[in-house]
């Protein structure tokens, strides 16, 4: 009985699994990437929200609340906006993430 | 057990990229034996030839995407549901991709090999119908995932899908012994001896055992990729 040539069915087989299995693993260290960008920002502005509490609670004790107030409603913008340029410095510069 | 998944661990954000993922690296070069041994160090066919060594590719994936990554599914799934543990649920999410694409190169690799010895791509018998069916439904848990927000609803409803995508298995594998199909009965699973020649069923242990660890590995990463997320969420929601 002679054997059938079908050498390229195993080999394209070889190739779907290979790019299957590769694939997902890039993607999933794509998501990895992204995802610690995402917490060094989170990290960067509750870092940043902690130093702005303290500061509003060593002012004094009547407008601590209403600094408080303010700081919780600029969070997400000015002080994540704040974050930015500290990852760049700080997080990333230490070579913590590369 | 809700505040596991609370607080972002220190240094987390530095974790996945700061050390070698040894599980990762040793997986890969154990598959890459793997693809050595079957490629120059095991017997070609007679009746099918080289297209027969798909089966290297296509039953551990199809064991271990089934009966693993499913088995896992459900069980995490079913024991969240008893002692509403985040990380069960969080297992479970993980298990399910990780079968999601196992079974995905079941289904490539299984026309591939089809065509040649079957004469035809594809057959809508049950044992393949079945298949494709618990792909979808693997693909509706993980759709089912992003589209709840709320934690605790999101982890209910998915356990429910998980063990009910994981009831698919057994009929899966009984399929070829209740219904006519062109799929071969079981060479391993079966309660007489494995019928395959030594030297192919050692290939197929080796490739079975190469892309179990393949399987740990990715588990492990997927596992860590989701917990760190959950912890970012409650940062970000803390900050908000």
């Amino acid at each position: 009985m002679n054997t059938p040539a079908n050498d390229s069915y195993f080999y394209v087989a070889l190739i779907a699994a290979v790019v299957i299995y590769g694939g997902y693993l890039v993607v999933l260290r794509m998501r990895e990437r992204s995802l610690v960008k995402r917490a060094q920002v989170v990290d960067a502005a509750s870092r940043v929200s902690a130093a702005d509490s303290m500061r509003g609670s060593a002012n004094g004790g009547g407008g601590g609340i209403a600094s408080g107030d303010a700081m919780d409603s600029n969070s997400r913008s000015a002080n994540v906006g704040a974050t930015d340029s500290n990852i760049g410095s700080a997080d990333i510069g230490d070579g913590s993430t590369s | 057990m809700e505040s596991h998944a609370r607080s972002l661990p220190e240094h987390t954000s530095a974790r996945p990229e700061s050390r070698p993922d040894w599980l990762l690296l040793t997986a890969v070069l154990a598959v890459a034996g793997a693809l050595v041994r079957i490629l120059w160090f095991t017997p070609v066919e007679l009746r099918q030839g080289v297209a027969q060594k798909i089966f290297y590719l296509h039953v551990p994936a199809a064991f271990i995407g089934l009966y693993f990554a499913c088995g896992i599914v459900a069980v995490s799934s079913l024991v969240y549901l008893w002692l509403r543990d985040e990380r069960l649920d969080l297992v479970a999410e993980s298990a399910a991709e990780i079968a999601f694409l196992f079974l995905s190169v079941v289904l490539v690799t299984g026309p591939i090999w089809g065509k040649p010895v079957w004469g035809t791509w594809w057959s809508w018998d049950a044992r393949l119908t079945l298949s494709l069916f618990l792909w979808f439904v693997l693909l509706g848990y993980m759709l089912l995932r992003s589209a709840v927000e709320d934690r605790s609803a999101r982890a209910r409803f998915s356990a429910v899908m998980g063990v009910l995508a994981a009831l698919l298995v057994p009929f899966i594998h009984m399929s070829v012994y209740l219904f006519r199909t062109l799929h071969p009965m079981p060479i391993i699973l079966k309660p007489e001896r494995p019928s395959l020649p030594n030297e192919m069923l050692v290939t197929l242990l080796v490739s079975m055992g190469a892309f179990a660890l393949l399987f740990a590995a990715l588990l492990r990463r997927r596992y860590r990729y989701a917990h760190l997320r959950e912890g970012v969420v409650a940062r970000e929601e803390e900050l908000a």
